[in-house]
């Protein structure tokens, strides 16, 4: 299995120790890929945006071991979220000092406002945060579902092809193929929630 | 006619998803889902429950980080830094020093046969080869073994050939299996498997092929229980087979090993693919002959294979003949206990014909099989398209005969045929066939497909897996290369000779709309919907000039000496720039949208289309408007003068297909025709021909005297957007929102 043999609870805790390769390796895994998608949301090229992921992640290795689970408001993801945010408005000032035609505005003041408000940066904080989830959640379900199955829920609900389309290559009538996205998009949900719960529950331990 | 059911309630819709409905009842609601986009939407909003997972799962994988991304390195970077130890596994590395971690081990090794393969971090998976992950071996050969594998890049299934390791070292073994991938990559048709690519891995040491998985099962497999086939499904078999052969064959390309194991019967729609290509050679490549090695398999080899002579495409025929043998009477036409046995039978011994052994063989149809074994290649018919045009009069003898089921044969290979039926006494059946062929193939063009072009130009090239639509194509002047406009902002620069990719780079944010090479400098322009026209060397690629609009740009040309170029965007702007200085030369707001400009051939006029259903012409040192021409009843989506004299053609929205006269503003032709809306038009070299592009995803080709469509081009699956011309050799390249280009030797159909 591809599953993390270490639960997300402790995932967290071990980070304090840098040494912890394994515990490092699925942080980095899992958080980079989503910090990252973040971060090109807010316009930011390829390159640029590793830059950005690795000052964020760094950030975090450096100062985790003063982390305080029982103190900080939040929670790990909200911390990291200030972190990114951070990151973010540094790299949108120094770009404005280096190319002033560039036109960011939007971006800096909606950096600059306020965490906990529902605009649109928390929203999109939010949805990563759920991907990185769903992410988890179907390399734990595939393996379980019929491959056909499987597919159709991938062309059509990921890659957005339409059901005839999708139903055409693969053989399947349309009807089976919204059959077949419905199973596993409810599968998916089940487990989401379920790894939702369980972080849920590291909230609890803080 | 569709029954509409009722709509299942939500209780229902649940069971569904749940798989608690009993299977009759499955099989209902998943039919009404069919057509009911209500219930569609119901079934998923009630699957998601309080999650956004459509939201969530959308794009998932486009937005990810590719595996050429930057992040990837950095993160490598990060974990050596964070890490006090040197060495630190991304995936959670074996060095746990952790407090007591069940860490599993995940990783599969392949089994022994397999032990080119890369062990898989995917227990889904026995191994691991360059980027496929091996799922099962699906066929050994005499030459290797075939896998099923997941192309972890393109996200698909494909076949992998690789090379048995006992010939990997063989120079002789190695040649042959390139020429293989060579020779198949070069062919494509509907009754080909499509040859994807020719790599290596492990340090080059172990070569494979990559071809497009077929769902079904091989020829070889149906005869396995020594059954005749049903007579229609022989003939139809042999006909697909035929016409896969006839296209290797117009590339001067025999497949010398067909045999039932190489046909490949698709299980969904139980189309023959012609596959394995292993002995297959350019037949001026004589290189493997001269070691004397015998090749091929000995039941279908042809006699002049047997007496280890060089084979032809007429081996190929007579191998054919005696697959259809076999389909027909259920065993194979000369049969004997040993290898050697089996080469003297094909050499010295004439089967009994096939419909008297089997009486429900049709004489014609026997009479053809026992042609195609002429032990003299001269006595067997002539080509493999003329034995598909026979069989295509056969099939129908069994029935109303299905579009889908009539192969393309080069419509060049069937006029060859009339003049060359006479060589020998024999040829009495198939010039009688001849006669009953075209009758019928006349009958189904006009009664049961309803449309004109049965038999037309396949494409002689394919160039596919670009990244999205190609918005538009140009073949360089001298007909080298072809660049193209592709949806995810990147210019692929094509070698149309060798189908490869010579180089693909970025060139704008958005949608790239455009690209047109310099009429003679080494020059490519390109524009986009950042809004911006770009000018590029083609050499280094790199930008000579930059030019912003106010907003996305769908519309350039150069004129005609090469010195300026006009381009117009969304807002209506027209702009003139001149390439040398980089200077605005002028500029006008026109009403509308504009889709589409074009420099007339003296260089002194523009025309301009759009949105707002007008041909506009301007002067092109002033862009002062001349006149305006309406007729057109929505957008207009392009527009081109004609390389000489006063014609200006545009196509648009709802069919439009209009040619006008620049100097007196009238109309003079209004092609009628066309499948849907019209993308694109260019006119050929002398004026007399306009080629289309429409929306159902042909192309067309129009004779402008006689104001009638000459030719379809068919093939691509979706929109064609673009059509441009090669000058140099009657060539038209389609781009399409399929993803692919087509480029069509015109020539049968050029003078």
């Amino acid at each position: 299995m591809t599953e993390s043999p270490l639960t997300r609870a402790t995932l967290l805790l071990r980070l304090r120790d840098p040494g912890d390769s394994d515990a490092w390796g699925d942080f980095l895994r899992d958080y980079g890929p989503m910090i990252y998608r973040f971060v090109r949301s807010r316009g930011l090229q390829d390159a640029d945006a590793a830059d950005v992921v690795q000052d964020v992640l760094r950030s975090v290795g450096n100062a985790i071991d003063r982390f305080d689970y029982a103190k900080e408001k939040g929670g790990f993801r909200a911390w990291l979220f200030t972190i990114t945010r951070n990151k973010l408005a540094t790299y949108f000032e120094k770009r404005k000092r280096t190319s002033p035609t560039a036109n960011d505005t939007t971006q800096f003041e909606l950096l600059k406002q306020a965490t906990g408000g529902k605009n649109e940066l928390d929203e999109r904080w939010e949805l990563e945060h759920q991907r990185l989830v769903a992410a988890k959640a179907m390399e734990i379900l595939k393996p379980t579902i019929e491959p056909n199955t499987w597919k159709a829920f991938e062309l059509t609900a990921i890659d957005g092809l339409a059901a005839e389309e999708a139903g055409a290559s693969l053989g399947m009538s349309k009807g089976a193929v919204y059959v077949a996205r419905s199973r596993v998009t409810a599968k998916l949900r089940d487990e989401v929630t379920r790894i939702l719960a369980e972080e849920d529950v590291v909230g609890e331990l803080r | 006619m569709k029954v509409v059911s009722e709509c299942p309630n939500p209780v229902e819709l649940n069971e569904l998803i749940e798989d608690e409905l009993s299977a009759a009842d499955t099989d209902r609601v998943t039919e009404h889902l069919q057509d009911c986009t209500t219930c569609q939407e119901k079934l998923q909003t009630i699957a998601s429950g309080d999650l956004p997972i459509d939201q969530i799962v959308h794009g998932l994988n486009e937005q990810n980080p590719g595996c050429e991304s930057a992040l990837w390195p950095a993160i490598e970077q990060l974990s050596h830094e964070i890490s006090a130890q040197p060495t630190i596994g991304l995936a959670g590395g074996s060095n746990v020093t952790g407090e007591s971690v069940v860490s599993e081990e995940v990783v599969r090794t392949p089994p022994p046969e397999l032990d080119f393969l890369e062990p898989s971090d995917d227990p889904a998976y026995v191994g691991k080869l360059h980027h496929f992950q091996i799922a099962r071996v699906i066929g050994r050969g005499g030459m290797g073994v075939v896998l099923e594998a997941f192309d972890t890049h393109l996200h698909r299934n494909v076949a992998i050939k690789v090379l048995s390791p006992q010939y990997q070292s063989n120079d002789l073994a190695r040649q042959r299996f390139c020429r293989e991938g060579r020779a198949a990559a070069a062919i494509s048709h509907e009754h080909v498997v499509p040859m994807y690519q020719v790599a290596k891995a492990n340090e080059g040491e172990v070569a494979f092929l990559v071809m497009q998985l077929i769902e079904g099962e091989t020829l070889e497999q149906r005869l396995r229980g020594g059954q005749p086939l049903p007579p229609n499904e022989v003939a139809r078999i042999a006909m697909q087979t035929a016409a896969g052969l006839s296209a290797a064959h117009s590339r001067e390309m025999a497949h010398r090993d067909i045999k039932p194991a190489n046909i490949m019967i698709e299980a969904e729609t139980q189309r023959v693919k012609l596959t394995d290509f292993g002995l297959a050679r350019t037949t001026d490549d004589v290189k493997l002959t001269k070691t004397g090695m015998v090749t091929g398999t000995p039941l279908y080899m042809s006699p002049e294979q047997s007496l280890g002579e060089d084979a032809d495409e007429r081996s190929d025929l007579f191998s054919l003949g005696a697959v259809m043998y076999e389909m027909a009477t259920g065993f194979a036409p000369f049969q004997a206990p040993s290898a050697l046995g089996v080469m003297q039978r094909i050499v010295n011994f004439t089967p009994e014909p096939p419909h008297k052994v089997n009486p429900a063989i049709s004489r014609p149809l026997s009479d053809l099989i026992m042609s195609l074994l002429e032990k003299a290649p001269a006595d067997r018919p002539e080509s493999a398209a003329e034995v598909a045009t026979a069989l295509a009069a056969i099939v129908s003898e069994y029935g109303p005969i299905s579009p889908l089921q009539v192969p393309s044969i080069a419509a060049s290979e069937v006029k060859k045929l009339s003049g060359s039926y006479r060589r020998g006494e024999r040829r009495w059946a198939i010039a009688a066939w001849l006669t009953a062929a075209i009758a019928i193939m006349v009958a189904v063009a006009s009664f049961v497909i309803l449309r004109p072009d049965v038999g037309d130009d396949f494409p002689s090239v394919v160039l596919p897996d670009n990244p999205g639509t190609v918005w538009a194509s140009d073949f360089s002047p001298d007909g080298k290369t072809l660049a193209a406009a592709v949806e995810d902002g990147s210019i692929r620069i094509w070698d149309v000779a060798s189908q490869t990719l010579e180089k693909s780079f970025n060139a704008h944010r958005g949608l790239a709309w455009t690209v047109a090479y310099h009429p003679s400098r080494p020059m490519l322009m390109t524009s986009g919907d950042d809004s911006t026209i770009k000018l590029w060397d083609t050499d280094e690629y790199e930008v000579i000039w930059e030019w912003k609009a106010e907003s996305s740009v769908r519309g350039v040309a150069f004129s005609p000496d090469g010195n300026r170029i006009v381009a117009g965007d969304r807002d209506g702007v027209l702009y003139i720039y001149d390439i040398d200085s980089g200077a605005e030369v002028a500029s006008a707001t026109t009403p509308g949208s504009i889709l589409s400009v074009d420099y007339s051939n003296d260089g002194k006029l523009i025309a301009s289309v759009g949105s707002d259903k007008v041909l506009r012409l301007f002067d092109a040192e002033t862009l002062v408007e001349r006149r305006t021409m309406n007729g057109h009843d929505g957008a207009i989506y392009n527009v081109k003068f004609a390389p000489q004299g006063p014609l200006i053609a545009t196509v648009g929205w709802n069919k439009n297909v209009r040619v006008w006269n620049s100097e007196n503003g009238k109309e003079v032709l209004n092609l009628t025709g066309s499948e849907g809306d019209v993308w694109s038009v260019s006119f050929c070299s002398d004026a007399s021909h306009l080629i289309t592009g429409e929306q159902m995803g042909a192309a067309r080709v129009w004779d402008l005297a006689s104001g009638k469509p000459v030719t379809t081009l068919r093939g691509h699956s979706s929109a064609v957007y673009n059509v441009a011309l090669d000058r140099t050799a009657h060539r038209i390249a389609t781009s399409s929102r399929d993803g692919t280009i087509r480029v069509w030797d015109m020539s049968s159909v050029a003078n």
